[in-house]
């Protein structure tokens, strides 16, 4: 059965493109005996390989999972169109890449939610499993759908069609619903028994046993849940990070992925509170992981994988405790092998031109600095705390160092912002070309600086100080592109924006409601899948979609939420008061700053409490160990 | 100091046909810094390792006959070579043979001239081994043979590959599958492709169908010295 699966799937593999995506075989991959462990877990990402393969959450589960001996963990991802199409032609099911086995046989389907905009591969990605989309339509013989990762703290608009939804982080919780569920599946008894069971483990939302009624802004007017459920739903966090597990293995790719390297997390958390940032918001507290630690898993991780390059991650890696003394020990360790070392998310203000130099040796490629906004005004109401200074000095110091390429990064979109604002965005830009320009004309190397902005659009997200903010519309968006475009023509100036469009759906899912569950269904019914790929998103459709069902899109996105009210993802709690959001964002009106707890006192978000969670800087010198 | 070189004969099995030719190179880079081989890196922004090979393989084939050169920092014996990176490399990939090699011979790509290559062909209706010689003899008979190849961003190119062909036999028959072997020009001096010819074959006959990558095999890979063809590993020993 299995062996005939196996076999059609080799014969279409040369029709289509990068076969390698689902040829499996790579180095490290762990692949067991299906029939001698008793939970058999598929872990998806709803993208393709290149992309899936990047994310740093589905290798700790996989090996994790796979440390255990009663579980098999494979791995499954989006097909690209070009091998649905082979695969709905000759009746081939969702496999995964480890036994080419069927999904549909699993015991549990795992979903990480990574982005919004790829929510449509998984009912894709479920139809060609031939499992049934709707949660309410799976008997216990399909396997049990779960979600878990960054946009799981707003999963209303997947409500209907998964089980379970894991909070927080699923190393702290994955081992308990794995326990539970083994306990179950001797018993024999029904899913539902399943679901409550599984709803008593902290961090676990059970979606259908909520009941949850909106009025026309998207407030709620009624919110019951059933079977015992609890009211309210806290993440779950790892309280030690140095002692929580990580690979001493990653699969090594055959084919280049998006991040193909060793990526250490060297910290989780961010202590600056950028109040449009909900990373910073969702994964607090901010735990360090250890010197030691990271240089012993740099070692193994090396050693087993045989990759050029480390990269030290986390959201901002300049705060890590004493960065410099650790990227230059890995350097040097690792100097005759001629494995480089990177450090990716350096802010302006903490950014060292020195150590950059000492990284990248001769190579000089770009450097990236996100200001997020042109004016010191906005930048202030959006508490990120840099000023012009700060990145008039460092880009000086590096173009004297012989860097030409720097890319800025900012928002529009912003709360209270005016045109103002975002031509203050080119004005910055352009000083910072100018200052190069300067630089490049009294030096000897003669190449001439490229400043790239890049323009995003700002989309409020759930669970941050912004999440009663409004969304600007097409038109305001367009208007102020248009006014960059004109603005950024400057010889060593490009400008990059993006599609606001896509960014307009992207702010229907990141603050939907389970409204939206139904608009998706039919936009997939439809044909919307890889709407995060521009070469597939159609827009229309999805106005279709909302049209056939009743809705509006435009006045969907445009709605307003009340700071009294409740909203949709009141019930799921990140740890950060509610209370303390409301306050930033009145700081933000006001344009007040508030200062990192890092260096300064306590800004009182409750994480702590709420938690009982503590930070831990291991990498400093005082730390515990 | 002169640096010491190896070159290995290396097998791309089944398991790692579909990868390309950039990939099978990443591949063997990070193989030999998993193995701890002295290999010589490049110098200058992006240091990789300096390993060089004979041709490029197309996607799909497999070949027990990639030949590629090693420059290494240190001396190494082959033997420890052999089984060290053998150890590192993934299913699929092997060094079958090593040879050392002196530091200044010329580069590989140069020096091979032709390929020999096995693959199956898939045939429209059963007909017997002899009347297929037959239609391959006639084949090869024509004043020419002229093919089309496309080329990316450039005008095809239309052009005779007969000189090309070096042999072309067929090995065997079953049922509506058959082998056959071909040696043909190979290298920057004029490059022929297996599935060009396969395709000239079926566009002549009616008995014979287009190519699929899935079922070619490189058995072999030869310099040309003095009217001997001799692999590039046998070039090293004489
Ligand atoms: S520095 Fe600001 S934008 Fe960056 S992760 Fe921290 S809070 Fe978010």
């Amino acid at each position: 059965m299995t062996i005939d699966l196996a076999n059609k799937i080799q014969e279409i593999l040369p029709e289509v493109s990068k076969p390698t995506r689902y040829m499996g075989n790579e180095l490290n991959m762990i692949k067991k005996d299906l029939n001698l462990v008793k939970v058999k877990f598929a872990l998806a990402f709803p993208d393709v390989y290149e992309v899936a393969m990047s994310h740093l959450g589905i290798k700790i589960l996989y090996h994790l999972l796979n440390e255990r001996e009663d579980v098999a963990a494979e791995r499954v991802y989006a097909p690209w169109v070009d091998m649905e199409k082979k695969m709905r032609e000759n009746d081939i099911p969702l496999f995964t890449l480890e036994n080419r086995a069927k999904v549909a046989d699993f015991d549990m389907l795992g979903f990480t939610l990574q982005y919004e905009m790829s929510y449509t591969n998984i009912l894709n990605m479920l139809d060609l499993a031939g499992i049934p989309l709707r949660s309410e339509d799976r008997g216990k013989e399909f396997p049990l759908v779960i979600v878990g990762g960054p946009c799981a703290f707003n999963p209303e608009p997947l409500a209907p069609f998964v089980d379970v939804v894991l909070l927080g982080e699923a190393e702290a919780a994955i081992g308990e619903v794995v326990d539970e569920y083994l306990a179950w599946k001797d018993s024999g008894a029904s899913k539902e028994e399943l679901l409550k069971n599984l709803s008593k483990i902290e961090g676990i939302y059970v979606p259908s046993f909520y009941e949850i009624d909106y009025n026309d802004d998207g407030e709620v007017v009624r919110f019951e849940a059933s079977n015992g459920a609890p009211e309210i739903l806290k993440k779950r966090v790892i309280q030690n990070l140095d002692e929580s597990y990580y690979p001493e293995k990653f699969i090594l790719p055959y084919m280049g992925i998006v991040h193909d390297r060793v990526t250490l997390e060297v910290a989780r958390g961010c202590t600056r509170g950028c109040r449009f940032c909900q990373a910073g918001m969702i994964y607090r507290p901010v735990r360090e992981r250890s010197h030691e630690r990271i240089k012993d898993l740099a070692r193994k991780l090396i050693e087993s994988t045989g990759y050029e390059e480390i990269s030290l991650s986390s959201l901002s890696t300049s705060d890590y405790s004493r960065i410099e003394d650790l990227a230059k020990e890995l350097l040097e360790e690792y100097k005759n092998q001629r494995v480089s070392v990177a450090l990716p998310s350096m802010r302006v203000d903490s950014f060292s031109v020195d150590l950059a130099k000492e990284l990248q040796a001769v190579r000089k490629t770009g450097l990236t600095f996100a200001p997020e906004a042109g004016t010191q005004r906005l930048r202030d109401v959006i508490n990120k705390g840099i000023d012009e200074e700060d990145l008039l000095k460092t880009t000086e110091a590096a173009f004297k160092e012989g860097w030409r390429r720097v890319k800025l990064y900012f928002m529009m979109g912003l709360p209270t912002e005016t045109l103002e604002d975002i031509r203050g965005i080119a004005d910055l830009a352009k000083k910072v070309a100018e200052l190069g320009d300067e630089i490049r004309r009294n030096s000897d190397n003669k190449r001439r600086v490229k400043v790239g902005v890049s323009v995003s659009t700002f989309v409020p997200k759930t669970h941050t100080p912004f999440q009663w903010s409004k969304f600007n519309t097409l038109e305001e968006i367009k208007e102020k592109q248009q006014l960059l475009r004109n603005e950024l023509r400057g010889k060593d100036l490009s400008f990059t924006w993006t599609d606001p469009y896509l960014s307009t759906m992207e702010a229907v899912f990141a603050r939907g409601d389970r409204r939206v569950a139904e608009v998706m269904e039919r936009a997939w019914e439809i044909g919307a899948k890889f709407d995060g790929w521009s070469e597939h998103f159609d827009y229309q459709r999805w106005q279709k979609a909302f049209e056939d069902l009743g809705y509006n899109l435009e006045e969907y996105v445009y709605r307003n939420f009340n700071l009294e009210g409740r909203l949709p993802w009141d019930h799921l709690e990140v740890g950060v008061d509610k209370r303390y959001l409301r306050k930033e964002y009145q700081k933000a009106i006001d344009v007040e700053l508030t200062p990192d707890c890092r260096f300064n006192n306590c800004t009182g978000c409750g994480i702590l409490k709420n938690l009982d969670a503590r930070i831990s800087l291991m990498g400093g010198e005082n730390s515990g160990k | 100091m002169e640096n010491s070189k190896i070159r290995a004969r290396v097998l791309k099995g089944d398991e790692v046909r579909f990868i390309s030719h950039l990939d099978f190179l990443n591949t063997m880079n990070r193989a030999l810094r998993r193995a701890n081989i002295p290999i010589a890196y490049s110098q200058g922004y992006n240091p990789t390792p300096n390993i060089s090979f004979a041709t490029a393989l197309a996607v799909g084939l497999t070949s027990d006959s990639e030949y590629i050169d090693f420059e290494m920092e240190e001396k190494m014996e082959v033997q420890d070579f052999k089984e060290g990176l053998n150890k590192a490399l993934p299913k699929g990939i092997e060094v079958l043979e090593a040879e050392q090699l002196v530091a200044k011979s010329k580069s590989l790509a140069s020096l091979v001239s032709q390929s020999s290559y096995f693959a199956r062909l898939e045939l429209t209706e059963e007909i017997k081994i002899d009347k297929l010689r037959e239609e391959v003899a006639n084949f090869l008979s024509q004043q020419e043979i002229v093919i089309r190849r496309k080329r990316r961003r450039k005008k095809d190119r239309v052009f005779d590959i007969k000189p090309m062909i070096s042999k072309l036999e067929v090995i065997g028959v079953q049922e509506n599958l058959a082998t056959i072997s071909m040696l043909v020009q190979t290298g920057s001096s004029g490059n022929l492709r297996p599935e060009e010819v396969i395709d000239a074959l079926a566009d002549y006959s009616e008995f014979i169908q287009p190519a699929k990558l899935v079922n070619i095999h490189r058995s072999g890979l030869y310099i040309e010295r003095e009217g001997e063809i001799l692999t590039p590993i046998e070039a090293v020993k004489r």
